[in-house]
């Protein structure tokens, strides 16, 4: 709620800040972090973040395993979007190879991708319900990730950790039954998003805990580097799809969906609205999938390059970074999580100022908005 | 190569400082800096458009520390600067671009690099018990694999 900002915050009639302690367990989150909020009576002033609790030295270990055992690795980075991480790990080997992958192929990553952003953002929409203690929603939203869950499973062999990419194409073939079988999810999950829009937008305890709650300018977004759908809440048409096509996207007619409030609320529809977006591009790509094969080989060893892959994830912007040296083994590779990218604005957002007061109820919902996933976002440590 | 490609390149290539550029893929470019002029390439980056920070990578290579800035939306910028081995220093760009704290202090976490005026330069990756001047992702560290934590016989 957008009550006026406390004249505590710039003349203080508190005689100290307190700080309270978020995590590194709390109910509120789901995974190990910890905010140290400044508050300053009922209002956040200031906040830590400390992400450091998921040590798991992936950026170590990539040094140390073959190409092949990487993919592996990277697919390991993040649970929910295993996919986008095969799919940039891919990218990356196969630039530094500079070798294409198949056009059959490149639509089958394709749509893989874009059922993962399906079923990540139903996730979110429930977590999302649930932080603001609407756990019927949540029970829906997670009803509907089983259709799309199956699909996936039908075509990948399993339901989260696909293995469905590899360097140089994809696995395993789609059959005809299947394609059709996903023309009938999609007609089903665009019946569920209208509903869930309408949802939204009519139900009251929805909208008096996320509008106006966390809001962010286009300015923040920009000058906090933000990235994903957090940066298109705020009215700014970021979307790598769009901006630096990979695996044929710029094949793809798609619109890249912003919302102007920057609010909480607005984040919510424009996960809603994407999903739909997404099942647009997966009809797009059965009824324009090529022919031909699904597999180029590629040596094992990778010739010396600096590549840069970026990918849209479903959280955002998520960077992969490979240096070969002529080897089997990568010199350096750096994975840069959506969620990292995010930080900056998550404690812009965590943080009363001038016109807008942030309660320190309305963290829960400010935290969930940016789809945190911080097993991902603190990968990088040794192996202890 | 796209027109825009071109044009930044062009537009790099005359600043001071920089020592070599050259576009590597469609849509990247990599500039090849001097630590000394780091700072005032990435101010005129920063105020010809490349403001969205896409990340730091540090790499070890044997001979000094690597540093690559990866800046920008749709065309990205790889500011790249070699440092000393012995005692890597880099200007800290946090009042340039606010998105980069975090990076800055990963960098340093991991490699050891030191980021000179940086009002905040606390851990944000490794543990608060990680040890001082141990840098995980320097190529004089080798991981080893933990003791079990009970022999199995």
């Amino acid at each position: 709620m957008t009550d006026a900002a406390p004249s505590s915050i710039s003349g203080s009639s508190y005689e100290r800040l307190f700080d309270i302690p978020i995590g590194p367990q709390h109910p509120a989150l789901k995974e190990p972090a910890l905010l140290t909020l400044k508050v300053e009576g009922e209002y956040v002033v200031g906040v830590a973040v400390d992400v450091s609790y998921n040590h798991r030295g992936m950026e170590k270990a990539f040094e140390y395993r073959t190409y092949v055992q990487n993919l592996y690795l990277a697919e390991r980075v993040c649970g929910i979007c295993n996919v986008a991480h095969t799919l940039t790990y891919c990218l990356a080997v196969e630039r530094a190879h500079d070798k294409d992958v198949p056009a059959r192929a490149v639509y089958l990553r394709l749509i893989l991708q874009e059922l993962g952003r399906i079923q990540s953002h139903i996730i979110w929409l429930g977590v999302a319900a649930h932080e603001i203690g609407f756990d019927t929603f949540f029970m829906y939203s997670w009803l509907d990730r089983e259709p799309i869950l199956d699909l996936i499973e039908e075509m990948t062999g399993n339901r989260i950790t696909t293995s469905y990419n590899i360097i140089g194409g994809v696995r395993r073939e789609i059959s005809d039954a299947l394609v059709e079988k996903m023309r009938r999810a999609m007609d089903h999950l665009d019946e569920r998003t209208k509903y869930y829009l309408k949802l939204v937008q009519n139900e009251r305890s929805i909208r008096i805990r996320t509008q106006g709650i966390g809001i962010l300018t286009p300015n923040d977004v920009i000058s906090c580097s933000a990235v994903g759908p957090t940066m298109r809440a705020s009215g700014v048409a970021a979307d790598v799809r769009a901006d630096d096509p990979y695996s044929g996207y710029d094949t793809v007619p798609f619109n890249v969906i912003t919302r102007p409030e920057g609010d909480s609320y607005a984040r919510i529809i424009a996960r809603i609205e994407e999903m739909a977006e997404s099942a647009k591009i997966i009809r797009y790509c059965l009824d324009h999938l090529p022919t031909g094969p699904i597999l180029t080989r590629l040596p094992r060893r990778v010739p010396a390059a600096d590549v840069l892959i970026r990918v849209e994830a479903p959280r955002g912007e998520l960077c992969h970074f490979l240096r070969s040296d002529g080897s089997d083994k990568p010199y350096r590779y750096r994975v840069r999580t959506p969620t990292f990218a995010n930080l900056p604005a998550l404690a812009r957002m965590l943080t009363s100022t001038g016109g807008r007061a942030v309660n320190i109820a309305d963290v829960p919902p400010i935290l969930a908005s940016i789809d945190p996933c911080f097993a991902c976002c603190a990968r990088v440590e040794k192996v202890k | 190569m796209s027109a825009f490609d071109l044009h930044t390149l062009d537009l790099i290539k005359s600043r001071e400082g920089v020592i070599d550029v050259k576009i590597t893929s469609p849509r990247r470019i990599t500039a090849t800096v001097s630590p000394g002029s780091y700072r005032t390439f990435v101010e005129f980056l920063a105020q010809s458009g490349f403001e969205h920070v896409v990340a730091i990578t540090g790499v070890d290579t044997g001979n000094g520390i690597e540093v690559l800035l990866h800046l920008g939306t749709s065309t990205v910028v790889t500011v790249k600067t070699l440092l000393s081995p012995d005692t890597p220093e880099l200007d800290s760009v946090a009042d340039i671009l606010q998105g980069i704290p975090f990076y800055e202090r990963e960098v340093h976490d991991l490699l050891g690099v030191k980021i000179l005026n940086n009002p905040d330069m606390s851990r944000v990756m490794l543990p608060a018990d990680w040890p001082e001047g141990v840098y995980p992702l320097r190529r004089s560290f080798v991981s080893k694999t933990p003791e079990p934590l009970r022999k199995v016989d």
